[in-house]
This record gives C-alpha cells, sequence and structure tokens, in this order.
C-alpha cells in the first residue's frame, strides 16, 4: 500500500485533505468556526472584500499601463512602417533646390568644399527642417 | 469602482465577470476561502490574504482562468493550492525521493531528515502520539492511502472518517495559530 512519495508529497496529501475538510463544511459550521476563530466574523469578512477590491484595482491598473505601453509600441511601429525612403527624401529635396536658384548655388558650392548634403543623415536633417519649416507634409508633399 | 476590463470569452470567466462573482460572494463563501487560505499559508510561508489575492489576481490577469462550468469558490481553492505548494517546492531545497523510509519508521540517517518537510511530518505526528485514530489517520495519509483505503484500515465509517478529519484539523489550528512555517 505504500506509494513512493516524498515528505513534501505527503505533507501536500495531508494539506489536501484538512483542505477538503472545510470544503464539506454547511456554511453553517463555517460561520460557527468564524465565531470561535474572529470576535467580529463580519468585520473579517469586510476586511477581506477590501482586500479583493484592492486587487482589482492592482489588476486593472496593470492592465491599463499594459494597454498603454502596447499603444505606445504600437504607434512606434506604425511609425516605423511609415518611414520615407531615403531616395524619396532625396527628390524631394532635389525638387526644392532646382526651384531655387540661390539655393542651388549654395548647395553646390558647399558640395565642392565638402559640405552641405553629403550623407543620408544631411538628407534626414534637411527633411526634417522642411518638414518643420511647414514646407513639405510628412509625405514630403510641397504644401 | 469603475474597472476598465472588456475582454470576454464563452467559456471562461472574463475579469467583469469575477469582479462581479466577487461582489456576490456570501459571507461563508469569504469565510470559507480565507479559512482554506489559512490552511495553505500554514502549509508554506505566504500570509493568508496574500495567498488568497494572489491568486484573485491570477484569475483577473488570466494567468489561471476559470472556466465558466467550474464553481468560483472550487477554483480559487485549486488556484491558491497551486501557489502555495508552488512557494513550498520553491523553498525546500534538497528533497530526494525515497520509498524506503517514512516519517512512521522510526529516525534514519539519510538526507532526506535533514528537511523541513520530514521534521514537520515528525513534529505533527509525535503532537498526536496518544491518539491512535489521529495517527493510523496521519499514517494513512503520508502513506498515500484513499479514504476509503484509510477507513478499512480503521473499521470506519465514513462518518467517523470525518469526524477523525475535522478533530486533526482543529487541533493542528489551535497548536499552529500562525501556521506551521512560521
Amino acid at each position: 500500500m505504500t506509494k513512493k512519495t516524498t515528505s513534501i508529497e505527503q505533507l501536500e496529501k495531508l494539506t489536501d485533505a484538512l483542505v477538503e475538510d472545510i470544503l464539506k463544511l454547511s456554511d453553517k459550521e463555517v460561520l460557527l468556526e468564524a465565531k470561535e476563530q474572529f470576535s467580529d466574523p463580519s468585520e473579517k469578512c469586510n476586511h477581506i472584500r477590501d482586500a479583493m477590491h484592492k486587487t482589482i484595482l492592482h489588476a486593472s491598473k496593470n492592465k491599463f499601463s499594459e494597454a498603454k505601453s502596447q499603444l505606445h509600441s504600437y504607434k512606434k511601429e506604425d511609425k516605423r512602417n511609415n518611414v520615407i525612403s531615403f531616395s524619396h527624401k532625396k527628390s524631394v529635396i532635389e525638387n526644392f533646390t532646382s526651384k531655387n536658384f540661390n539655393l542651388k548655388q549654395k548647395l553646390t558650392l558647399a558640395a565642392r568644399k565638402g559640405e552641405g548634403i553629403q550623407t543620408e543623415n544631411d538628407i534626414d536633417g534637411m527633411f526634417e527642417d522642411l518638414l518643420e519649416l511647414g514646407m513639405i507634409d510628412e509625405e514630403g508633399n510641397p504644401k | 469602482m469603475h474597472v476598465g476590463f472588456t475582454e470576454e470569452t464563452d467559456e471562461f470567466l472574463s475579469p467583469l465577470d469575477i469582479k462581479s462573482t466577487i461582489n456576490t460572494l456570501s459571507e461563508a463563501d469569504l469565510l470559507r476561502l480565507n479559512s482554506i487560505a489559512q490552511q495553505y499559508s500554514s502549509y508554506c510561508s505566504m500570509d493568508s490574504d496574500e495567498i488568497l489575492n494572489e491568486a484573485i489576481l491570477k484569475a483577473l490577469i488570466g494567468s489561471r482562468k476559470c472556466p465558466i462550468n467550474v464553481s468560483f469558490i472550487a477554483f480559487i481553492y485549486q488556484t491558491m493550492r497551486s501557489i502555495a505548494f508552488n512557494e513550498k517546492r520553491k523553498n525546500e531545497k534538497f528533497e530526494p525521493i525515497d520509498n524506503t523510509t517514512s516519517p512512521l519508521q522510526g529516525k534514519s540517517a539519510l538526507p532526506e531528515d535533514k528537511t523541513s518537510a520530514h521534521q514537520e511530518l515528525e513534529s505533527i505526528l509525535n503532537l498526536f502520539e496518544n491518539d491512535d485514530d489521529i495517527t493510523l489517520y496521519l499514517m494513512g495519509i503520508y502513506d498515500g492511502c484513499t479514504p476509503n483505503e484509510i477507513c478499512e484500515l480503521g473499521d470506519w465509517n465514513k462518518t467517523k472518517y470525518s469526524s477523525i478529519q475535522r478533530k486533526l484539523r482543529r487541533s493542528l489550528n489551535k497548536h499552529y495559530p500562525n501556521g506551521r512555517e512560521k
């Protein structure tokens, strides 16, 4: 009859048996036992219910911040998906410079000196400037 | 209090269902859950409030889902069981499986003797050494016997079995008012 069990498993079996006894109690017996244990069982119930409500509040706060962080990630992802290609940015800038003789001359001069719009970062920077100045929209269309 | 839960499924209670179920729990339900939480608290190092609310939290965040056809009390007690048993096992560092000894077979020099679980089993047995019924009941439980097998061992009927079980629980509660782990 002896089964292969560890001390922990034996204690688990004992705990299960003791809980099984509590489950077998009638509501009346539960209330009677509570009266023996607590001076005011109703006050104890209020305490248990309050603690449960605090847990609900805690869970809803967690859920809210989780939703907030998901929204943040979604927006970030969405922004990443809408990134304008480097070549498009370049063509938007070229379109601007070709229409403005002074600007074109300045840029040509700067390029000869090894300055001006040379790298991808320069293109990005100038695109951002045009955007901030309100000369183009987020897709690079002239306003 | 407004709670921003909107999830709903057909098979499991949604957080909103859980919230409204909690609001409908009677005093007897709450005290029964508290009593069960105290029993699990006796077993592990967690407080009864902590175990109960951890179980509620798991249900709310969905890490344990309550099927709609299962009573909420049963679901919460099973969740508390899992929390307490995991906590105990986490704290019990070394526990080899060994069927050559049991706390009922006297002292041995095996490493198992060093575990707090083994000492706990022995303390409980020693506590009831003058009560033959409870000792037999404990021997049956420690040996993994079913209630029917224990009844056969003691030549008891179901009523006698239940009264011994109750006497044991109430005596343990009185002897360890702050839990066996504390």
